[in-house]
């Protein structure tokens, strides 16, 4: 069935929509496969740093830019663990305002990427993204 | 008296060597730049009229006027197209602008051009009858490093980004296992999950993250809002990205090339080259004020020929090769500056012009309150070529009106 305008007008604003922050479930199985992580930062030319914690060790201190795909740890031994972890970026680009955070994570039940975004008003201005990941197996 | 009989002696010794002037002087080293636009350069297209889309549907748009919905050829169109940013460069921070190596600065600084110019009776240069499409690359093989200043800011800014992520990430966790609202609403959504076979889109599950979610950002904005040192080193971390921006010195290679392919008749399996060319730069420039370029042109087929002033070769099957170098020394901290700069033309594939080569030194002390003293020494292109060479020598005095400075 074709979607209406106001369907199609509000999948737009969804996408659009301003959001820094997410908490939410990343579904696992009992196995001994490795669970990746990879965040990227947009939009070009501005400045990041992230911190990550896994349930009580900061994995990852400091981190500038984007971070390529790595491991957090098998399926079994992630089970009931959650993942905090804060992004900070900086407008330096000077043609956008736009700030982005995609964190993508394999290995579990299926490959899910979140998407944060926010347009900061002044040039300038940093973005704080925290996400808060629980790894559950059901 | 002593400096206005020195001001006479030396407006004297100018006199000379202005006589000696030619046109081949106003030549000037920058003609042999690259283009900004390759295949736009080599079908004559303004610079204004070259389209520069930064995403995806800027082009579709551009595209779709210039072929009048997908229904027409274009017949007057030139754009130029980066990839990578014309795909938004995910994942391109400024720590990766710094990078040297040649995958990243390949794909930083690639551009593809195209041009086509169709019928155009108004042109002597470009048949009617025919069809013109040309092509062209540019991208840099190495890049300069960013300068001690932007480095030192951007050092200082992800130094204070660090600070805040990692303050806000411990704070806020201490605080989430700590809440009891919060903890409750996470052993809800896993006995959901568990309830369901794991289904996160189950509308309970959604409307239990979706809380966890606003609890989380009312915690975080009360962590910002409480903590002095935060909210400072955000203000200081503003105060420093307002004033980044990025300046490069070192060393430096750029490539950019391109041909043009006339379609006889709008034919497209009658096509031959119209023209072509490849432009190399290279060079550095350095903190200390100091700066070297090197510029080598190739062209087949130019419009006009850099070695041929008096127009005496018809623009047909010709090659031409052009160099130049360019040194320069004008450090800020002292008043004496020296610059060379030489420029090389030839045809290769006719004998009716000779190479030449032409090369100036000049060099300039600045005595202050708008008073300059200079001094050029070189050698010209033109017929003195034959004589073995021309030097040509000026010593200029300069004396501003106005304030002293």
């Amino acid at each position: 069935m074709a979607k209406s305008a106001k369907s199609i007008a509000k999948t737009i604003d969804a996408d659009f929509e301003e959001k820094t922050t997410l908490d939410t479930v990343y579904l696992i199985d009992g196995s001994n496969r490795e669970v990746t992580l990879e965040i990227i930062i947009g939009a070009p030319g501005q400045t990041a740093v992230t911190d990550i914690i896994l349930q009580d060790d900061n994995i990852v201190k400091g981190k500038k830019g984007s971070i390529k795909e790595f491991p957090l740890g098998t399926n079994k031994a992630l089970n009931g663990k959650k993942i905090f972890i804060t992004t900070v970026v900086t407008d330096t680009a000077r043609d956008t305002n736009n700030t982005e955070e995609i964190i993508r994570l394999r290995g579990g039940l299926m490959f899910i990427e979140y998407k944060l975004f926010k347009i900061v008003k002044e040039e300038g201005d940093s973005a704080i993204f925290t996400s808060v990941i629980e790894f559950f197996k059901i | 008296m002593k400096s206005i009989c020195f001001l006479i002696a030396l407006v004297i010794i100018s006199f000379p060597a202005f006589s000696q002037e030619d046109d081949t002087t106003k030549i000037k080293l920058d003609l042999l730049r690259a283009p900004s636009s390759p295949a736009a350069n080599l079908l004559d297209f303004a610079v204004s009229d070259i389209e520069k889309p930064s995403d995806v549907s800027a082009f579709m748009a551009s595209l779709q006027s210039a072929t009048n919905s997908n229904s027409l050829l274009p017949s007057h169109y030139a754009v130029d197209l980066a990839p990578f940013w014309l795909f938004r460069g995910k994942g391109l921070t400024t720590d990766k602008m710094d990078s040297r190596k040649f995958s990243d600065v390949f794909r930083q600084t690639f551009v593809f051009s195209t041009a086509v110019r169709g019928s155009d009776s108004s042109s002597k240069e470009y048949d009617p009858a025919n069809f013109y499409n040309s092509f062209g690359i540019k991208f840099s093989i190495k890049r300069g490093s960013f300068s001690k200043r932007t480095s030192e800011t951007l050092d200082t800014i992800t130094l204070l980004a660090g600070q805040v992520a990692s303050d806000v990430n411990a704070t806020l966790k201490a605080t989430l296992d700590s809440s009891s609202e919060y903890q409750a609403l996470a052993e809800a959504r896993r006995n959901k999950l568990v309830a369901n076979g794991g289904n996160m889109n189950d509308p309970e599950v959604v409307a239990i993250s979706k809380k966890m979610t606003n609890l989380q950002e009312s915690f975080r904005t009360k962590i910002i809002g409480e903590k002095e040192l935060l909210r400072s080193r955000l203000a200081l971390l503003k105060q420093k990205a307002q004033s980044f921006k990025i300046e490069r010195f070192g060393f430096f290679i750029d490539f950019a090339g391109g041909v043009t392919l006339e379609f006889v008749d709008k034919l497209f399996s009658r096509s031959n080259v119209h023209n072509g060319g490849a432009w190399l730069t290279f060079g550095g420039n350095y903190e200390s004020g100091f700066s070297i370029l090197g510029l080598a042109r190739y062209l087949y087929n130019p419009d006009k020929i850099f070695a041929d002033n008096a127009g005496v070769i018809k623009t047909s099957n010709i090659s031409t090769l052009d160099a130049g170098a360019r040194i320069i020394y004008n450090s800020p901290m002292s008043r004496f500056a020296l610059s060379g700069e030489g420029i090389y033309r030839s045809v290769l594939n006719k004998q009716t012009i000779d190479p030449s080569w032409r090369l100036v030194v000049n060099a300039e002390y600045d005595l202050g309150n708008n008073q300059r003293l200079t001094f050029s020494f070189g050698r010209h292109f033109s017929g003195t070529i034959t004589k073995g060479g021309n030097v040509i020598a000026a010593l200029n005095f300069l004396k501003g009106f106005g304030n002293r400075r």
